[in-house]
């Protein structure tokens, strides 16, 4: 009897022909192969169950063999920390609580505004590829596909498909599938400058001549004024400082954000274009300088660039790629925060803190600059994680507005469309 | 039909890889040596190509495959192929002798294995995954052919079992005509 004969060849070709339609037809999205995998996991369920309590023993044995030294290691080091740390509690709650409140103030939206669920890590990915835990909540618990997860730590991925009624998959911030929207935040803030603004006040009648009319020489301490080209980029915009931080009662160029929500010159330097202050358009007389009071502004600085972020599979950190090409590109440096950037189609709320540059890569201009980043959240050692039951504002149906007409109006249209 | 079904091997292939199925994902999940999760539904398909020709393993493969991307959420029919190839290679190989020593239905499992694990980057890379192949590759490979070799003195016969390969089949044909 032959092995291989064209008979078992044309067998086999057809298994494999099926397989690539299988995978053509699910990747396009498949209602039944949903329902398929949805009966097929309920079926697997109770041997599953069955096959957890009988593996017990044998996983703690491993457990014990494997990881003995470097729990107690860990239970040392993570006394010390505790100790540490106990301190710093306080007033970071302090400072949250704070931070909550002047968020509320100002109709701004906090993650603490969306409700969560918090949920048991009940399995691990059984392929060598994917990152993805299974947790013990599902659709029950109002947990959809998309929504992010997190745990105190940080962001540590996505619900991804299949979600059952009680059981949903995650999908760490490691895969190499996840992709979410962020933003870089330098992690050592430049300090305060002082700045000392003197306006060159035209006197009635004096004339100026072009380009000097109403100029307004800026001091910027360390921070030299050429830097104030450097974000004009429409990605990259600068962190804002209510009016009365610096503490008297002017607005500080740069610094406030106007009403309409526009963001002033990044950089915090005054224009040079003769906007603020009596500008002495009339150009009639000669100048006198008169110095205004020096004020202490808080001039963060904080260049905000946003970026992609994706996974790079285990044992490699995610990367922070298509950064847009400003002269700021340059500020980035290792330890800058990653935070997500909560824009209109991204799946995670802003502000979620995911991990710090470990890396910039120094690409070509074209390609701009990579960052490689180290999770916040240790992913290899989750326990609970909590389901932030957010959706993203391009995905909130759209409420119509009731319309209420009043006799009189009802009226006038059936006038209008009589007439 | 229902006859056939029931007569066929894959009743008991697929009873026996939902039992599998569930192992590897609660026991397999968690025990990694050296951070690598080991394949056994891989193993049991390279080891019914071992024990039942590369036919018998392809199918096999194909079979346990859907139920592993059913189970764990991976494309449907990305494992097919790669476990497909796994049984296939496994039996290919298995064809240059005849009632193989368990040690050399071992190797040819380890074979099968190391095919079918190499193949998933492949495919996913074809399936337009990013980032699937890494260095990590050589520890990966090498430990689930290594568990998979461990395990084929179990898998062989249950895979030759499941695909209802009869004594005769895998006997010499000499032996087989005196008998």
């Amino acid at each position: 009897m032959a092995l291989y004969t064209p008979g078992r060849r044309r067998a086999i070709i057809l298994l494999l022909l099926t397989s690539i339609l299988l995978v053509t037809l699910d990747l396009r999205g498949n209602a039944i192969f949903d329902a398929a995998r949805t009966g097929f996991n309920k079926v697997l369920e109770p041997v599953e169950n069955a096959a957890e309590v009988v593996t017990r023993p044998v996983q703690n044995a491993w457990r014990g063999i494997t990881n003995y030294e470097d729990v107690a290691d860990e239970n040392r080091r993570l006394r010390d920390q505790l100790e540490a740390q106990q301190a710093d509690q306080v007033v970071a709650e302090a400072v949250i609580v704070e931070n909550q409140e002047l968020l509320a103030l100002n109709n701004l939206e906090a993650l603490s505004d969306f409700p969560t669920v918090v949920a048991t890590v009940v399995g691990q990915s059984p392929t060598n590829l994917d990152q993805i835990i299974e947790i013990n909540k599902g659709s029950d618990d109002d947990i959809e596909v998309g929504m992010a997860v997190v745990t105190p730590a940080g962001l540590v991925g996505k619900v991804t498909a299949p979600v059952s009624a009680d059981r949903a998959r995650v999908m760490l911030i490691s895969d190499a599938r996840y992709a979410v929207d962020v933003k870089i935040v330098p992690a050592v803030p430049p300090p305060p400058t002082t700045t000392t603004t003197s306006t060159t006040i035209p006197e009635f009648g004096a004339t100026v001549a072009p380009g000097d009319s109403g100029s307004v020489s800026v001091d910027s301490g360390s921070s030299p004024v050429s830097s104030s080209s450097s974000t004009t980029s429409t990605t990259t915009t600068s962190s804002s400082v209510p009016e009365d931080a610096t503490g008297t009662g002017t607005s500080a160029p740069g610094t406030s954000t106007p009403a309409d929500g526009s963001t002033g010159p990044p950089d915090g330097s005054t224009p040079v274009d003769g906007s603020t202050g009596p500008s002495g358009s009339d150009g009639s007389a000669p100048a006198t300088t008169a110095p205004l009071p020096t004020t202490t502004t808080l001039d963060l600085n904080l260049v905000r660039e946003t970026g992609g972020f994706n996974g790079q599979g285990d044992g490699s950190f995610p990367q922070v790629d298509f950064l847009s090409q400003t002269p700021a590109v340059g500020r980035f440096e290792d330890g800058d925060y990653v935070f997500t950037s909560g824009s209109e189609d991204s799946l995670a709320p802003a502000n979620i803190p995911i991990g710090r540059v470990v890396n910039v890569v120094n690409r070509s201009t074209s390609e701009g600059p990579l960052l490689e980043v180290e999770p916040f959240a240790d992913l290899d050692r989750l326990y609970f994680v909590r389901i932030v039951l957010y959706k993203p504002r391009s995905e909130v149906p759209l409420v119509p507005t009731p319309t209420t007409t009043t006799p009189a109006d009802a009226g006038a249209e059936a006038e209008g469309t009589g007439g | 039909m229902l006859a056939s079904l029931v007569q066929g091997p894959l009743l008991r292939l697929a009873s026996v890889g939902l039992v599998l199925l569930a192992l590897q994902r609660t026991l397999f999940s968690d025990l990694r040596p050296f951070g690598v999760v080991v394949q056994i539904m891989l193993a049991l398909a390279a080891a019914a190509g071992a024990g039942g020709g590369p036919q018998k393993g392809a199918l096999a493969g194909f079979v346990l495959g859907l139920m592993f991307d059913l189970g764990v959420g991976t494309p449907l029919g990305s494992s097919s192929i790669t476990m497909g190839i796994g049984g296939f290679v496994a039996g290919y190989v298995t064809s240059i002798t005849i009632d193989p020593q368990w040690w050399l239905a071992a190797l040819f499992t380890g074979v099968g294995a190391a095919a079918g694990e190499a193949g998933v980057p492949v495919v996913r890379s074809f399936i337009g995954e990013e980032s699937t192949f890494s260095t990590r590759m050589f520890t990966i490979v090498p430990v689930v052919v290594a568990a998979a070799m461990l395990a084929s003195p179990l898998f062989v016969p249950l895979g030759r079992w499941c695909m209802r390969v009869k004594r005769p089949e895998w006997k010499a044909p000499l032996e087989a005509a005196e008998a």
